[in-house]
Order: structure tokens, then sequence, then C-alpha cells
């Protein structure tokens, strides 16, 4: 079905799986500039500057090498960093994120959170100023190509998706807070959803785990919405849940051995 | 007369107490949201530290091996007291500042580290040069990540404003993330990450190998 060459393109060593991303992230950039107007692009390329300098770095220290998983990092950020924000605080950010978040664990694969979630973070716990707590405003079929490639890739795996949902929606009822519900329909949830989240790196690596993941960060998120924005909720939640994530692999990991082992007797 | 400097300067960087055994992090953690803390807490340190080794040394032949931790601790408390005291005395808005951190010098691994592996077994005069310079290597690690967090965290240094704050009509905005613990940790990996690349005689070696079970077939 998948042309030969399209197949060899998006496994190749450079894009890393990383084709179905920045295609999914195309539209929202897109709509971006119309509304936001070409701010948006010179914080992309100031971000992805910024990415690609201490990537460069860091593959001449250590041999070890990138590919376009910074981008798609920078883009992420750019879409969800204030137009209003200095261009220090982005370069303070970014360079935390991207060294921090994914560099000093020896690249993409090896890290444990996403860096973009460490930037975002980061910018937010540092900044009060009014700024970082304005919502990004996303319409919600601006995701709808990328929910489409990432799930069909694999990026994105159903499970988590399910499991955030059942988790926002679920609390969000029992506690009676009208705001959850709402997220689940606004753009900038199943972006925070989709790459953040869902990140196959910095998402738990089971099945049973990744249901586990998503509901985490799901009741996560309507605990955090109580008292905060939009934005830092998604941004922290999602950083908790990752956290967590290795502990909820190595839990179905132990059941199923459990398991296993009872099936033949001991 | 070398020895004896290197005695002192050798804790400096090359067997500095928290770069490279990570000791008194606690009090680095608290006391470094602004320099003129953590300075105070360094001298305190220095000087309760000089002079427990310095007395310590001196009974060290008359001290009973099974109860010389108790008497260690009887004299770093007495003296920790001594310093606490004089702080309040003096210095009570400082004091009030570095609240229940003076007194938690008693308690602080390098103090006890320093006489017990050292004071106990060398004669004064080394004793408390050991003991002065790795107060300094305490003291030079705790007003560095004092500087990062006081200068980044609220614009100023010693309580003179540095940079223009975004609130008196200048561009910086004060990174709130540095004034709480979180900020030390990083800073002080960060920190610890940086002498062990210039000093890579410092990296330990892996204490072990990644278990790798034989591979089962499934069942």
């Amino acid at each position: 079905m998948i042309p030969a060459r399209l197949a060899a393109l998006a496994t190749h060593r450079l894009t890393r799986g990383q084709l179905p991303v920045l295609a999914g992230l195309l539209l929202p950039l897109f709509w971006m500039l119309v509304t936001q107007g070409p701010a948006v692009l010179l914080r992309l390329a100031l971000i992805g500057a910024i990415t690609l300098g201490w990537q460069i770095l860091f593959a001449r220290l250590r041999g070890q090498g990138f590919g376009l998983e910074g981008i798609a990092a920078a883009t992420i950020v750019a879409l969800l960093a204030p137009d209003t924000a200095p261009a220090w605080q982005l370069a303070l950010g970014t360079s935390f994120g991207v060294v921090i978040g994914l560099l000093v664990f020896g690249g993409h694969g090896r890290n444990i959170l996403h860096p973009a979630t460490v930037t975002l973070a980061f910018l937010m716990f540092s900044f009060t100023s009014e700024a970082y707590r304005i919502t990004p405003e996303l319409p919600i079929w601006t995701l709808a190509p990328a929910a489409l490639l990432l799930l069909a890739s694999g990026q994105a795996n159903w499970r988590l998706l399910l499991g955030a949902l059942i988790g926002l929606i679920g609390l969000g009822w029992l506690q009676t807070v009208p705001e959850a519900l709402e997220m689940a329909g606004t753009g900038l949830f199943w972006l925070v959803l989709l790459f953040l989240l869902a990140d196959p790196v910095a998402s738990a690596a089971t099945n049973a785990s990744r249901l586990l993941h998503g509901l985490l960060f799901g009741l996560l998120t309507v605990l955090f919405l109580q008292t905060g924005t939009a934005i830092s909720t998604l941004v922290f939640a999602t950083l908790m849940a990752a956290i967590f994530a290795p502990l909820l692999d190595a839990m179905a990991i132990a059941v199923n051995a459990r398991r296993r082992e009872r099936r033949h007797g001991r | 007369m070398l020895k004896s400097l290197h005695t002192v300067t050798d804790p400096l960087l090359d067997k500095n107490p928290v770069t490279v055994h990570i000791l008194g992090i606690c009090s680095a953690l608290a006391v470094t949201t602004s320099v003129s803390t953590a300075l105070t807490l360094s001298l305190a340190l220095i000087v309760v530290l000089t002079i427990a080794a310095g007395i310590i040394s001196l009974i060290r032949h008359h001290i009973p091996s099974s109860i010389r931790i108790i008497v260690q601790i009887t004299i770093i408390a007495s003296l920790v007291i001594v310093a606490d005291q004089i702080l309040q005395a003096f210095a009570y808005a400082m004091s009030q500042r570095l609240s229940v951190f003076v007194s938690l010098i008693a308690t602080n691994c390098i103090v006890l580290g320093r006489t017990e592996a050292f004071a106990l077994n060398n004669r004064p005069l080394p004793a408390m040069l050991d003991a002065l310079g790795n107060g300094a290597g305490y003291a030079i690690v705790l007003l560095v990540v004092a500087f990062i967090r006081e200068l980044l965290g609220a614009g100023t240094l010693m309580g003179f404003g540095i940079l223009p704050l975004v609130a008196e009509g200048g561009w910086y905005q004060p990174m709130r993330l540095m004034l709480l613990a979180p900020s030390a940790f990083i800073i002080l990996g960060l920190l610890v990450w940086a002498v062990r690349s210039a000093r890579p005689a410092q990296q330990e070696p892996r204490e072990f190998t990644p278990y790798a079970p034989e591979r089962q077939v499934q069942p």
C-alpha cells in the first residue's frame, strides 16, 4: 500500500519516524500563521536554531547522531509559547529543555521526557507573567490530520488517548468540573495529547501501562485544572504522567511475569 | 610547607566535599537563595569545623574509640551553639533568615566526616588546615550556587540590584524557579557535571554491570 520509497524515507536514520509528527504539525502551524501573523515563524526560527546548535554541539562532543526530533520539539514549543515572551526567555528555556530533557541522556530514544514538555514546564515554572497564562487558540479540526497520521503510523498509541479521555471525562464528570469536559474539545488538548503525552519515547511501553499512563494524565489534568490555567495544567500533567510512565511499565511487566509463573504452577 | 599547602588547596576542587563526595547537600539547597545567607553559613561552618578539628586533634589520644562519635558530636554541637548565639547577638536579622540552618551545622556530614576521618589521626595544625580547606571548598560551592540563584531569581547580588527588573521598568523578569529548591539541585548537578568533565579523574567507575539474564525460551 505504502510505496517502498516513502517507507524507506520514513524509517531513514535522519528522519527517525519524525515525518508523521512534522506533517501533523503543519496544519496547526499554518493556522497560527494565519491568525497570529509571521511572529510564530520567527519564534520557530529562534527555537529551532538553538535546538539545532545544541544538537550539533553534542553530536561533535559525544559522537551521538541526531535527526529531526529537535525540529519537531521546537515547532511544538513555538506553537505553545506566548507571542509576547522575550527572546532570551525562549532561548534559556529551549537550552534547558533540549540539554536536560534530551541530550544528557544520550539523544532521542534514550530520554525519559519529551524535550518540549521540559522546555514548557521550565518556562511556566520560572516566569510568572500573564503571557504564560494565555491559552493558545487552536480549533480542534486543525489536529485531525495529525491524529490520523500519528495513529496510522504508530507514533501515538490509541490506548493512551483512550485512557486520557476516560480519566479526563470520568473524573471531570464525577467532580463536576465543566472545564474538563470543555477541554476535551479544544485543539490545545489534542496537541498536547498527541505530540507530548503519546510520544513513543516519553510514554509507557506496554499496552496495559499505556492505558494507565493515559488514565493518570487525565486524572491529573482534572485535578490541576481546578487551580490552574489550561496550558499550565496540560504541561504539568504531561510532565507528571511521563515521570511515572517507567513505574507503570515496571508494574505491568511484573504482573505479566507473575501471571506467566502461575500458569506454570509455581 | 608545600604539603600543608596541599592540605588546604586540595579540598577546593580536586577533593571538594560537595562536588566529589556529595556531602552537605541539605544546607547547600536551603540557604543558597541569596549570597549573603550562603556567605554567613559558610563562615559559620568554617569557624566551627576548624576549631572542632583543632580540639578533637588535641585530645585524640585520650578519646576512647568506643565513644569517639559521642565526644566529637558534643564538641561540635557546643561550638555550633556558640556560633548560633554570637549570630543572634550581633546579627539578629541574619540569624532569623538562616533559621535552623546554623544549628544544623552540627549534623552537617562534612564536619563529622573531617573530624572522624582526619582530625582523629593527625596533629592539630594539619587537622585545622584540612578543616579550613574543606570548609572553604564547601563555601565555594555554596557561593557559586547562591550567586546563580540570587542573580537569576531576584536580579540582585548581596541585596544590590544588578539586573533591571520588569516591575521597576527594566527588562529582566525574575525566574521564580531559581528561588525554589529544585533549582539548587539542578545547578548543583550541572556544577558536578562541569567539574567532572574538566577533571575526569573524579568520575566514578560503574558500581555494577547491568543485569543480563540468560535468554529463556518462551513457555
